[in-house]
């Protein structure tokens, strides 16, 4: 009877102990694998077309957040079993965020025309008028004179990934991630499940570029 | 006593009589009597009658003379010459007047003498369309009349090579009028004024200038940068051309000083675009300040913002405002120092190309003769000349004070393979607004056979380049849809 009151206890002991040590490894093991993120590169695109804008009369009024925002790029973020991550773009993506990019310029170019007409007395005509005319007058398109004399707007693909794409060490506690990556390091909290991960606020750190809070990142469809 | 006061009396208005009635040779030299030799084409036609007004040199020729010594060419030209009125026809024909061609004649000690006329902006018609120069009309022994035109405009308008050396001049009627700007320059052609620049407002090329870095005073000129924060008000969305402007008791009392140009009445209100133009073509010193009022609130604010928006648009450290109009201005101190609106050529042509390039039609208002201005119930004329003096002037403004002397801004668009290239020339300090014109002129008119030698061989209605610049694309585009 003592006896099988030590074998009772002693497996009751272990069942706990080993559901505890389930419970505080499943988080982990949820975080780990990829999941789909996308990078807004606005701020690089916004500064070149104001650059070129301020070239001429009145080019710095217009407000060229209006039409560049959102421009991102797709990404992946993977989390290792080794305590790695990986942040890669999606190169497909990167010729999209190039079209939006086109596609504010084009934006801000016909809102500059406008802003010069206007000034000028003149009536304010639509991207198709305004391409009539040059088109008309030089056999090119807005966005073909964009591509020619327009600035550049995202740097090449090489250059975009070195300066987007990055790999690093990640350590967990509780519901705090630490992702490290050369010098730089960023503590956030997260929640997770199979179908989601959220970062949703910063403890510490001095910034990693691609980690905007709140941040929601899909889990990679197989 | 009385008596004495009456035959004191009469004497003197007998004395009064005879000078005034009595044609009286006068004892200062006004016009020098210059009989030159005219070669045309080579062949020696015969003797010119000249003028030298005031000094040696500053030559007027007979029109009469040179009609018959072109008369077998086809610059020949008729012109029929009243008391008061020139009026010139190219192409037809001249019937040769006695006296024509064989020069003034010489008295007994072989002296050709002078005259005492005054030089007046005489009516003169050039091919039914209006000029505006300095002549001097005289009667000969026939009763006929001759006029004088200065020797410079004379070349500048017919436009054939000339040349004079000793007292003969030579003219070449197969030749344009060629401008050797750095000849002239080197005789010294624009040491007599403050500053000259001639540029081309599409490429922002100087194609000439004379001390361009200088700091001169710009009297009325400032009112182009008075026009530049109007209409960027008005392009900000801050205020309308319809807005109704209230004249203030300074602008009225301004309206009625020596420098007012338009009677204005406090209370009074008037349009915002109605001022802009009396401002910009009799250049109403008044209607600057009452824009000025509208849009700063008070006058030393509207100053600020002319201050600030000439260093945003480039303009550097010599220029300075100190008021709307370009009027001297003084300190409220007991020891006033007086101030006056300082620039450079250079910084003006900053200011000019901003303006041309975002507001271009500030040329429909500069480029007419004179505007109806109807909520001030009066028609203003322009006070520039160029404008009848070489058709195709748009503009831009002229500017007097005795510091600034006779200042004078000018516009003449080019147009060149579809692309219109504004030349634009500065004049700051000259002593008259004969020299005005005529220095504006020279420079314009340098300009204009530049830009054109430089396109030589190219079409004037050849395609289109395309603009490699934002600007140069706006500029094209706004002009096209003109």
């Amino acid at each position: 009877m003592k006896l099988n009151k030590r074998i009772i206890i002693l497996l009751i002991v272990m069942s706990c102990v080993i559901t505890v040590g389930c419970s505080f490894g499943s988080k982990e093991r949820e975080l780990r694998g990829s999941w789909q993120t996308y990078i807004d590169v606005s701020d690089m695109v916004i500064p070149a077309i104001e650059a070129w804008l301020s070239e001429a009369y009145r080019g710095e009024k217009v407000s060229v957040e209006d039409y560049a925002n959102n421009i991102c790029i797709a990404a992946t973020l993977s989390f290792d079993d080794d305590g790695t991550f990986t942040l890669l773009l999606d190169k497909d993506g990167i010729q999209g965020a190039r079209d939006a990019a086109m596609q504010a310029l084009t934006d801000s170019y016909v809102g500059f025309m406008n802003e010069r007409f206007t000034a000028a007395g003149q009536s304010e005509l639509t991207k198709e008028e305004i391409e009539k005319m040059m088109m008309e007058s030089f056999g090119v398109s807005v966005s073909e004179y964009l591509a020619q004399y327009g600035p550049d707007l995202l740097p090449e693909d090489g250059v975009l990934c070195d300066e987007l794409e990055m790999s690093g060490e990640y350590t967990t506690d509780n519901d705090t991630i630490c992702l490290e990556y050369g010098d730089v390091s960023e503590t956030v909290y997260f929640i997770c499940d199979k179908e989601h991960l959220v970062f949703t606020g910063t403890v510490s750190g001095n910034g990693i570029t691609f980690i905007e809070l709140p941040m929601v990142l899909d889990k990679e469809a197989k | 006593m009385k008596k004495l006061i009456r035959i004191t009396a009469f004497f003197l208005s007998l004395i009064v009589f005879y000078v005034y009635s009595v044609p009286v040779k006068a004892d200062a030299f006004t016009e020098y009597l210059v009989n030159a030799g005219v070669y045309v084409n080579g062949e020696d036609k015969g003797t010119l009658k000249c003028l030298d007004l005031y000094y040696v040199n500053n030559t007027y020729i007979s029109l009469r003379d040179m009609a018959w010594f072109l008369s077998d060419t086809d610059k020949k030209y008729n012109v029929d010459v009243t008391a008061s009125s020139v009026t010139v026809t190219t192409g037809a024909e001249y019937e040769k007047k006695e006296g024509d061609g064989v020069g003034f004649e010489e008295d007994e000690d072989g002296n050709l003498g002078t005259l005492s006329t005054d030089p007046l902006r005489n009516s003169f018609t050039y091919d039914d369309s209006i000029r505006k120069y300095v002549t001097i009309i005289l009667q000969d022994s026939d009763g006929n009349y001759d006029c004088f035109m200065n020797m410079s405009d004379f070349a500048l308008l017919f436009d054939m090579e000339m040349s004079w050396d000793d007292n003969v001049l030579s003219v070449n009627t197969d030749n344009s009028f060629f401008i050797d700007i750095d000849y002239i320059s080197s005789l010294g052609q624009f040491d007599e004024i403050d500053s000259a620049l001639v540029g081309d407002v599409l490429t922002g090329e100087i194609l000439y200038s004379s001390d361009e870095d200088e700091k001169v005073a710009i009297a009325s000129t400032t009112k182009l940068m008075t026009y530049l924060v109007v209409m960027n008000e008005i392009s900000d969305g801050n205020i309308t051309f319809d807005d109704m402007v209230t004249i203030s008791g300074e602008a009225e009392t301004l309206s009625y000083c020596q420098d007012g140009v338009i009677r204005l009445t406090e209370g009074d209100e008037v349009s915002v675009e109605d001022l802009i133009k009396a401002m910009l073509l009799p250049s109403s010193n008044e209607c600057a300040l009452a824009l000025a009022q509208y849009v700063g609130g008070t006058e030393e604010d509207f100053v600020e913002l002319m201050n600030i928006t000439a260093k945003e648009i480039g303009m550097s450290e010599e220029t300075v405002f100190y008021n709307c109009n370009g009027l001297p201005s003084f300190t409220d101190d007991v020891l006033m120092t007086k101030h006056q609106n300082y620039s450079t050529a250079s910084d003006m042509f900053i200011l000019v190309s901003y303006i041309l390039g975002v507001y271009p039609q500030i040329q429909d208002i500069t480029g007419s003769r004179a505007l109806n201005i109807s909520g001030l119930d009066m028609t203003v004329y322009n006070t520039n000349n160029l404008l009848y003096n070489l058709p195709g002037t748009t503009g831009l403004k002229t500017g007097t004070t005795n510091r600034a002397g006779c200042c004078l801004i000018c516009s003449y668009p080019v147009e060149i393979n579809g692309e219109t290239h504004t030349i634009v020339s500065f004049e700051f300090g000259g002593e008259d607004s004969q020299m005005r014109e005529n220095l504006s002129m020279v420079l314009l008119r340098y300009g204009i056979q530049t830009i054109e030698g430089k396109t030589s061989g190219e079409s004037a209605e050849g395609e289109a380049k395309m603009p490699e610049t934002l600007e140069g694309m706006a500029c094209y585009l706004i002009n096209m849809r003109k």
